[in-house]
Formats: C-alpha cells, sequence, structure tokens
C-alpha cells in the first residue's frame, strides 16, 4: 500500500522535476544576465548604487508566495511567466550585492597598477576585477540557485508546474508521501545545482581541466536529465493543446478537477490539470482563457467576484450569476453539478446535547461562551458579516486555522463552533452537527461548472461536461472527500468511485 | 626629456592648490627625485606625468609632445610604474604578471616569454624557480623585483617610482636602492621617484627636488644640497640625515676606542 503511494508520487516526478528545473535555471540565467551587468554599472556609477540595491532588498523582503500571486494580476495572466518574472526579482539581491561587493573588494593597489601600466578600463574588469571577485560573485550565484529552487515549489499556486504541487496538494489531501517526495526533490535539485557551481568554480581557480569536465557533465547530466521529459511531452503534444481544468487548493477541487480531466481524456479531447491555484487568480485565468474550465461555487462568485451582499433565492441568485458571468466576461456557467459546498457552522454532537440545540439561532443565546474556530478566509468573508448581524453572534473568542488543523482542533475540544464545509468528509467522521440557518444569512453555495470564453464556443467540450451537469450529489461528494481526506486513498481512487456511481445512477434511471 | 610647465592641480576648482604651478626640466637617463613630507604634492606630481591624476593646468611635454593629446592608456604602456604597494596581481604567476604589458602590446608568444626570461634573470630570480611561482609565495623583496621587472617589460624609457623601496626591510631597501641605481645606469632610464627618506635621496639622486606645500624649494644635486644654506627649509632637511651620520660616526669611534 505505501509503496504504491509512492510509487504513484514518482510517476509524477518527471514533469514536475522537468518544469521545476526549467523554470530555475530560465530564472536564474535572466537573473545573472541582468544583475550581472547592472552590479557592474552601480561599480562605476556610485550614485546608483543605493537605489538598485535597496529595489533588490525590497523585493527580497517581499515574502516569496506575496511576490507570486502579485505578479498574476500585474500580468493578466497565471502560469510560466508570472513564476518567472517573480523568481527572477528574487534572485536579484545575492547575485548584485555578491557582484557589487566582490568588486569593491579588489584591493586597491592592484587596481592603481593596473591603471599603472594601462590597461583600459574594460581590459582592468576583464583581467582584473572579475577574476580577483569570482570567488565571492560565484558565492552569489550559489546562494540565489538554492534561494530560487526552494522559492519555485511555490510557483504551484499562480499555475506554473513545478515541485510544488507536490506539497500543496499534498498538504491539503494529507498525502504526507507527495508532502515529502516534493520536500525530497527540492532540495536535492538545490544541493546538486550547488554542488556542481562549487565544482565550476574550484575547476576555474584550480585551473584543472579534469574538474571542469567532471563538473559540465555533472551540470549536462542533471539539466538534460531533468528537461528531457518535459521536452519529449511539449513534442508529442505540440500538435492541439490540452483542454486546461482548474483547481482551487482543497480536496474537492482536486477531485472534481481530476474528474473532469478523465471524463474529456476519454472522450478523446487531451485535457491537462493545473491544480492548486490561488481562488481569485483561478477567476482570472478562465476570463483570460489561461485556464479552460473549473468548478466553482456560486455563494463565492456571488460575494466575492459580483461583490454583492444581498442574499437572494437560490434558484434567483444562479440566474442573475450566469447572466452576469456570461454578460461581463463571456463566461458560461455549465450547469450545476448538484452538491452545494457552503460554508456551515459546526458543532460537536455532544455540545449540541449538552446546550439544547440546533440552530444558529439557538446558538447565539450560548456564543459569549464559546470559541469559534475558522480558516484563513471567513472571518473576513461577507457571510460571516451577515451572520453576526441577523443572529446577534458574539462570540468569546475568534481563532484561525488551517482548514485540516481546525478540524482537529474541534476533535480535541480547543474550540467549540467550527466554520466547515458542508461536504466535507470530517462532518461525519467527527461526528459533528451542522446548525441550522432559519434567517438565511449563508449564501447558497451550489457547484457550478464553468467554461472559459474560448472553451465555451467548442461544443465538444460542452458536450462532454454536459453529462456532469447535476451528476454529483452532497452525498456522493462526501464520501468522495472522504476517501481522500480519511481514508488515505488517492484522487484518481476518489474519481474512479464518483464515475462508478454516476455510470450505475444513471443506468438505473434509464429503464423507466 | 620631461617637461612640467607651470602645471597645477586643483580638487575643489581652485579653492586650493596641492600642486601649484610647478616647472621641471627632467633631463634624460637621469634620476630625479621628489623630495618632501607628506601632503606636499610630490606624489600628485608624479602621477600627473603618466595620467593617473589629469592636471587641472599646465603643460607636461615628453619628448615633444604634450601629453594631454596622447591616449592615457598608450601613454602609461610607454612608461614604466613601480610603487610601494607593488600591486602584484594575485591571479597570474610572476611570469603573467611581467608578460601584462607586452600582451597588451601584443607582442607575439615567442618573444614574450623570452623577454620574462631576461627579466626575471636581470633581477636576480632564476626563471625556471620563478616564473611559475604565484606573488605570494614570494617576499617582499622579491615582489617588489617582480614589480620592477614588469614595468620595464616592454622596454620603457622612462620609470615613475612612487615610494618604491618604502614597505621593505632595511638590508632588503639597501640592496634593492644600489642593485636599481646600477640597473638605472646601465640601461639609461629617465626614472622620477617619490620618497620621503631624505637618506635614500641622497644616495640615488642624480638630482633632488624638495617640495613643500605644493610648490618647489629647491632643485639641485645630493652635493649642492648638503651645502645649500640659503633655504631654510632645505638646511633643515638636509640637517636630519647629517646629524645622524654623525652620531653614528661618534658611536663607532668611541667603540673603536674602548
Amino acid at each position: 500500500m505505501k509503496e504504491d503511494i509512492l510509487m504513484r508520487q514518482l510517476e509524477l516526478l518527471p514533469d514536475y522535476m522537468g518544469n521545476h528545473l526549467l523554470l530555475t535555471l530560465v530564472a536564474l540565467a535572466a537573473g545573472f544576465l541582468i544583475c550581472h551587468p547592472l552590479a557592474i554599472l552601480v561599480t562605476r556609477v556610485k550614485p546608483l548604487q543605493w537605489p538598485i540595491l535597496t529595489f533588490a532588498s525590497v523585493m527580497q523582503t517581499v515574502p516569496g508566495i506575496a511576490l507570486l500571486a502579485l505578479m498574476v494580476p500585474l500580468l493578466g495572466q497565471i502560469g510560466f511567466l508570472p513564476a518567472f518574472i517573480a523568481l527572477v526579482l528574487y534572485s536579484m539581491l545575492p547575485i548584485l550585492r555578491n557582484t557589487v561587493t566582490g568588486i569593491m573588494g579588489v584591493d586597491q593597489s592592484v587596481i592603481e597598477a593596473g591603471r599603472g601600466i594601462g590597461m583600459t578600463s574594460g581590459q582592468l574588469l576583464f583581467k582584473v576585477e572579475l577574476p580577483l571577485a569570482a570567488p565571492v560573485i560565484i558565492a552569489g550565484i550559489r546562494t540565489a540557485t538554492v534561494w530560487v529552487v526552494g522559492t519555485a515549489t511555490l510557483s504551484t499556486p499562480v499555475g506554473a508546474t513545478s515541485l510544488g504541487n507536490y506539497i500543496f496538494s499534498g498538504l491539503q489531501t494529507q498525502n504526507s508521501v507527495a508532502v515529502l517526495v516534493g520536500c525530497g526533490a527540492a532540495a536535492t535539485l538545490a544541493i546538486a545545482l550547488d554542488q556542481m557551481i562549487r565544482l565550476v568554480e574550484l575547476a576555474a581557480t584550480r585551473r584543472s581541466r579534469k574538474l571542469g569536465i567532471v563538473a559540465g557533465i555533472g551540470l549536462l547530466m542533471i539539466i538534460g536529465g531533468g528537461l528531457t521529459p518535459i521536452v519529449l511531452k511539449a513534442i508529442s503534444q505540440r500538435s492541439d493543446a490540452p483542454v486546461v481544468v482548474g483547481a482551487k487548493t482543497f480536496t474537492e477541487q482536486y477531485i472534481l478537477a481530476q474528474l473532469i480531466t478523465t471524463t474529456l481524456n476519454e472522450a478523446g479531447l487531451p485535457a491537462t490539470n493545473k491544480s492548486s491555484l490561488g481562488s481569485t487568480i483561478l477567476f482570472d485565468a478562465l476570463a483570460a482563457d489561461n485556464v479552460d474550465c473549473y468548478v466553482d461555487y456560486s455563494g463565492t462568485i456571488w460575494a466575492n467576484i459580483i461583490k454583492r451582499n444581498d442574499i437572494p433565492a437560490r434558484t434567483v441568485l444562479m440566474e442573475e450569476m450566469s447572466r452576469w458571468l456570461e454578460e461581463k466576461y463571456g463566461i458560461v456557467a455549465l450547469g450545476p453539478l448538484g452538491f452545494e459546498n457552503t460554508y456551515a457552522l459546526a458543532i460537536s454532537r455532544q455540545k449540541a446535547v449538552m446546550l439544547g440545540i440546533s440552530s444558529i439561532q439557538e446558538l447565539s443565546a450560548h456564543a459569549s461562551a464559546l470559541t469559534i474556530g475558522s480558516d484563513y478566509e471567513f472571518f473576513g468573508r461577507p457571510e460571516w458579516r451577515a451572520l453576526k448581524e441577523k443572529y446577534h453572534l458574539h462570540f468569546a473568542q475568534q481563532r484561525t486555522f488551517d482548514p485540516t488543523l481546525m478540524y482537529a482542533a474541534i476533535k480535541e475540544g480547543a474550540v467549540d463552533v467550527i466554520s466547515a464545509y458542508s461536504t466535507d468528509g470530517r462532518i461525519a467522521e467527527y461526528d459533528l452537527v451542522v446548525l441550522a440557518d432559519p434567517r438565511q444569512a449563508l449564501p447558497p453555495y451550489d457547484a457550478v461548472l464553468l467554461l472559459s470564453p474560448a472553451a465555451a464556443a467548442r461544443k465538444d467540450i460542452r458536450g462532454t461536461l454536459r453529462p456532469l451537469i447535476g451528476a454529483v450529489d452532497d452525498n456522493m461528494m462526501r464520501q468522495a472527500n472522504r476517501r481522500v481526506d480519511i481514508d488515505g486513498q488517492s484522487v484518481e481512487q476518489a474519481v474512479a468511485f464518483l464515475r462508478d456511481t454516476i455510470l450505475t445512477k444513471s443506468k438505473s434511471v434509464q429503464p423507466q | 626629456m620631461i617637461s612640467i610647465q607651470r602645471v597645477s592641480k586643483s580638487y575643489d576648482r581652485g579653492g586650493s592648490f596641492p600642486v601649484c604651478e610647478i616647472d621641471l626640466e627632467v633631463m634624460g637617463a637621469e634620476l630625479l627625485i621628489l623630495l618632501g613630507e607628506s601632503g606636499c604634492g610630490k606624489t600628485t606630481t608624479l602621477k600627473m606625468i603618466n595620467r593617473l591624476i589629469e592636471p587641472s593646468a599646465g603643460n607636461i611635454v615628453i619628448d615633444g609632445r604634450d601629453t594631454a593629446r596622447v591616449n592615457p592608456v598608450d601613454l602609461r604602456r610607454q612608461i614604466g610604474y613601480v610603487f610601494q604597494g607593488i600591486g602584484l596581481f594575485p591571479h597570474m604567476t610572476v611570469g603573467e604578471n611581467i608578460a601584462i604589458v607586452p600582451r597588451l602590446l601584443q607582442w607575439n608568444r615567442e618573444k614574450t616569454e623570452s623577454r620574462v626570461d631576461e627579466l626575471l634573470r636581470m633581477m636576480g630570480l632564476p626563471p625556471e624557480q620563478y616564473r611559475a611561482r604565484k606573488p605570494a609565495e614570494l617576499s617582499g623583496g622579491q615582489q617588489q623585483r617582480v614589480g620592477v621587472a614588469r614595468a620595464l617589460a616592454a622596454g620603457p624609457k622612462i620609470m615613475l617610482m612612487d615610494e618604491p623601496f618604502g614597505a621593505l626591510d632595511p638590508i632588503t631597501r639597501d640592496g634593492l636602492q644600489t642593485e636599481f641605481k646600477h640597473l638605472q645606469q646601465s640601461l639609461g632610464l629617465t626614472v622620477v621617484m617619490v620618497t620621503h627618506d631624505m637618506t635614500e635621496a641622497l644616495l640615488m639622486a642624480d638630482r633632488i627636488v624638495v617640495m613643500e606645500r605644493g610648490r618647489i624649494v629647491t632643485v639641485g644635486t645630493p652635493r649642492e644640497l648638503l651645502s645649500d644654506q640659503s633655504h631654510p627649509y632645505t638646511a633643515a632637511l638636509m640637517a636630519t640625515p647629517k646629524r645622524q651620520a654623525d652620531r653614528l660616526e661618534a658611536l663607532a669611534r668611541s667603540k673603536g676606542d674602548a
């Protein structure tokens, strides 16, 4: 079983590693080509030193994941480019600072000697300053290499495939094997590249041809070996671009994206997943045709994208949302999948019985003695404001968790109430009670299959995906989620379960 | 050979003059020493000759050509330059250091190599033994020999030297001074050397230029300066080595008596 899990992860390695390596190398090469001349300029034109080094420092202080996420709205697209630019910015400081420090640190008497014997400024730079600064410059490149390899794992949420795909999906689906494979592969790559560059440096300082050949072969093996699979893939796929299916960063989304991808592939339409994207990043990507389809939730679109605060009836909301998406972005809502994944306040059965409550209305009387736990988003969302207003909720304490830890917290009694997701398998697993919402403070969150303008224009895509509309009910989704989150099954296994169930249902319906 | 004509240098647009209206003729094949305390303008004057520092006013003419009209890089390749910091390139071997100017001048390989060996032998450093060493493996005196060899590599007629022996221990310094004087005479080099060491100046120079606060106070042969009492500053300067010599002689005599 464990070996199976590991083998399944390792099958993904060539693709993830290849893309990771490509992204890293291109970013480092660009970083070097930009920063190296810039650093030399800075040593010649001293007044530029402060602004340029400060800019690089500021880029460095921005957390990697924020820098990556910022690139998406700035560039208006997801994928390789925003990740590439963010990583170039991230690599600047060590390359710039070490080149400047290295050149400035060259012994002044050597510079004077060079000028005194009649070297031109260029000869001084290439024959004296750069060779003498080389160890410091190379140390900077090595630092940048390790940083960029590490930071590149964060480019998964902006849509660039990397070893981070292991880590993000592994963390969400509680697959520690995937996380370890991702971290291990990234660390190995960083160390291997670092050591090869060190070898190149040693070969240069010792003027050893043998070492140089060893280092050259080593680098070629890493680069060639890493890039070959994705080059082959690119060549074989050149004919028709695959349909890109997006997914946000949680289990249900991985399962649905895989369900759609499998459905398309079996219908003879090549499709590929782009998983672990940020929520609004994904919507923007759909509008820009970078992603062809994904599943979103009506309430999320309503509140976050359309920015509406009112909560109309379910069918009205769905209709208005569909019209708005079509008019504003040309996005087509193909239809609801048949289940709702709404925010819901959940409480442990024990506590519900003890307090004698079954609705949020009844909860409000006890709230001032209770602690509520939630994910990162919930307390900032309009639903939370609506809940507080309509039920006059005031909790003793509010705590924020990673979704996985939020469930652990209520299980251990660290919090009394959580903002659960209604399709989450863990509601049943931990024996939680979902509290009723009689005043309809929480908007409906019907799962909706959205198509980009380009995908909506393709009859084959629409036709292939239409059978999914209304095919997945609450119970099916909850079971599929549970299989991954709790039973430790793979996403593919959960998808197989969903497809089987859909098939059986349609067969039992047909004879009538 | 070198004609310095009313040359001044100011770093603050004429507010002050570290070098002020210097007039000086350096003869061919003579060893001329610029002597003075720190800050008297001697090093600035020296560096204006190969345009490491650009004069603010005046002209410097070498062999009838105004240096202001010569490309400074070409100018420096025709003039040897040796200074206290030595400044050997630490990433190059001794041989490569000496060969640097011939390489810049694009001499062919054979000519360059035989020139390097010739210079190493001239400096008393057997080529087989020293050519492939790195500067860090040499003593201070050996490093400065290589520094001199590098300056001589392209066969310049003029050498500029900025306290070339200042960082060496007294015995090495004495040996190099004597050797260099012979070398200068046998090659017929024109040398302008800066020092603040009165004894060095008196023992090596054909003529000495005494400078004070950016101006020339006296010019003369060592013998003339020692007997010249007309300039109080020069007299005071010369009093020091004379007094030291007298005391050393007295010391030697008293020992002999005992």
